[in-house]
């Protein structure tokens, strides 16, 4: 590979073209001891709660209802999405929204099957923490919340705020429809998010496994990927990376170019 | 166009064809914008890999009367083929493959091989009914080009998974796999980079060794149980 002072010039102006409204800090996890502690708790509560009952959910519930109740949590949320299309100034991703929302209420059975995704109608991934993202807050610390899992603090708070509407959309339903008191209420909110959470540890529970298997730090496997895919989703760009280190795909042959040309025969593919 | 078919009078007519106009238009940037990033002549070749090599996958993972083995060994060898595990051994050790010698070069290309090639094998094993769409592609930073594919159907439908590509040697092969917006390249990066802190590369090396010789070991067994 020949490489000129010219080709270097236009990769770095390509690169901060892609990227990436708020630039990380230089180190995106200041906490990581107290972070590690509670990633390996989180691990122990996996291991001997969550993944057991797990596998009994797999067991019980087949799997067409695993994916339907996955659907209606998806369509439960969708109000939380049409409000942060809408804060981000996406008036095309609302519109689809709104006619996925009616589409899956109607013709969906009220949310369980994802009939607007039979029929073309793209899905939105948008949340408070991205609509924070884009308004040029930067992620903060990254954070591993005991239970819950991996955040940056930007997008913990994100969560929280989004989790507040939803309990208030669908409280009256349980407040007036149910007839719970508000203490039942919020009891029957958190069963809710318990049960979303079971139903999603259990559909992607080999890959959760193959993961752990195959990684050789997963912490840090979980972090990078938790932080690239909420940069991709902030960028709105999940079908490439979006680039923290410039050096990604060009390390530093620069530097050597005597060592270049070496590096240009050298090839070990075949053994 | 439809502007002049939205004389008619009336509110609901107009609100209908404003409507019908706004769908219309956005459809056209979507399209003009899908165009701008599709140059075919810098893509064709690259695409048409990704193109192959998935309807490969698809009838690979078709064939129910082979064991779990032999399909997963067909697609490891595929693998072989088309990814660059010079190149990939290269990035995700980045200033640290300068300082190894060739003999410890060519071993971790080896193990790095071997064991993205078994978790890649093993993992597509797993997804059946899904068939994958190759939408697009792009010019990337120095003629690479990025292959953009989605899943269809299964669990993972709707899933964004873009190849990366480069070209050397007169040949496209893979130096990236983008899921989600996650680099395969950069999360093993991080990973080694770890590994590396707290200890040498003959430490990584043994560690690559280890979890390949588990894999190996795994699979004898299965095999020996299905017999």
């Amino acid at each position: 590979m020949t490489i000129s002072p010219t080709h270097a010039l236009a990769d770095e102006s390509d690169v901060s073209d892609r990227a990436v409204s708020p630039r990380e800090p230089s180190n995106p996890d200041p906490l990581e001891k107290i972070n590690r502690g509670t990633f390996a708790f989180n691990e122990g509560l996996d291991k001997y709660f969550l993944s057991p009952l797990a596998t009994a959910w797999d067991f019980v519930v087949p799997e067409f209802a695993q994916t339907g109740i996955n659907n209606f949590y998806g369509h439960l949320n969708m109000p939380i999405v049409l409000a942060n299309d809408i804060l981000q100034g996406k008036p095309m991703a609302a519109l689809q929204d709104v006619t996925r929302i009616l589409h899956n209420t109607v013709f969906g059975l009220g949310g369980f099957i994802d009939f607007a995704t039979i029929v073309g109608i793209p899905e939105n991934d948008e949340d408070f923490g991205q609509t924070l993202g884009v308004y040029g807050v930067p992620p903060g610390p990254y954070l591993m919340v005991p239970i819950l899992g991996p955040y940056t603090l930007r997008d913990g708070v994100g969560e929280v705020v989004d989790t507040t509407a939803s309990g208030f959309l669908y409280a009256p339903f349980w407040y007036q429809v149910a007839g719970l008191s508000p203490i039942e209420t919020s009891g029957a909110s958190v069963g809710q998010k318990g049960l979303e959470l079971l139903n999603l540890r259990s559909i992607y529970d080999e890959e959760l496994e193959e993961s752990k298997k195959d990684a050789f730090d997963y912490y840090i496997f979980v972090r990078n990927a938790y932080l690239q895919n909420r940069r991709a989703k902030v960028a709105d760009q999940t079908d490439a990376p979006v680039l923290d280190e410039e050096d990604l795909y060009f390390f530093d042959e620069e530097e050597n170019g005597d060592e270049a040309d070496d590096d240009e025969e050298e090839n070990y593919d075949d053994f | 166009m439809t502007s002049e078919r939205c004389q008619a009078k009336g509110f609901t007519r107009r609100a209908v064809c404003a409507l019908v106009f706004i769908a219309f238009s956005v459809s056209l940037v979507s399209v003009s914008a899908a165009l701008a990033a599709d140059d075919p002549t810098l893509t064709a070749a690259p695409r048409q890999l990704i193109n192959e090599t998935a309807t490969k996958i698809v009838s690979i993972l078709a064939k129910k009367d082979q064991t779990t083995e032999m399909r997963i060994s067909e697609i490891e060898s595929l693998a072989y083929e088309i990814f660059d595990f010079t190149t990939m051994s290269k990035l995700v050790l980045a200033r640290n493959w300068k300082k190894m010698d060739k003999a410890k070069r060519k071993e971790f290309v080896v193990e790095f091989k071997r064991h993205l090639s078994r978790t890649y094998g093993t993992r597509l094993d797993r997804y059946e009914q899904e068939e994958v769409d190759v939408y697009g592609a792009q010019v990337e930073v120095r003629n690479d080009v990025s292959v953009k594919t989605r899943i269809l159907g299964g669990q993972f439908d709707g899933a964004e998974i873009s190849y990366r590509l480069r070209n050397q040697r007169d040949e496209w092969k893979i130096i990236d796999v983008v899921i989600e917006g996650v680099s395969l390249v950069s999360n093993y990066r991080s990973q080694f980079k770890e590994v590396l802190n707290g200890g040498s590369i003959e430490d990584l090396l043994a560690r690559l060794r280890d979890k390949n010789f588990i894999v190996d070991e795994g699979r004898a067994e299965s095999a020996a149980a299905t017999n």
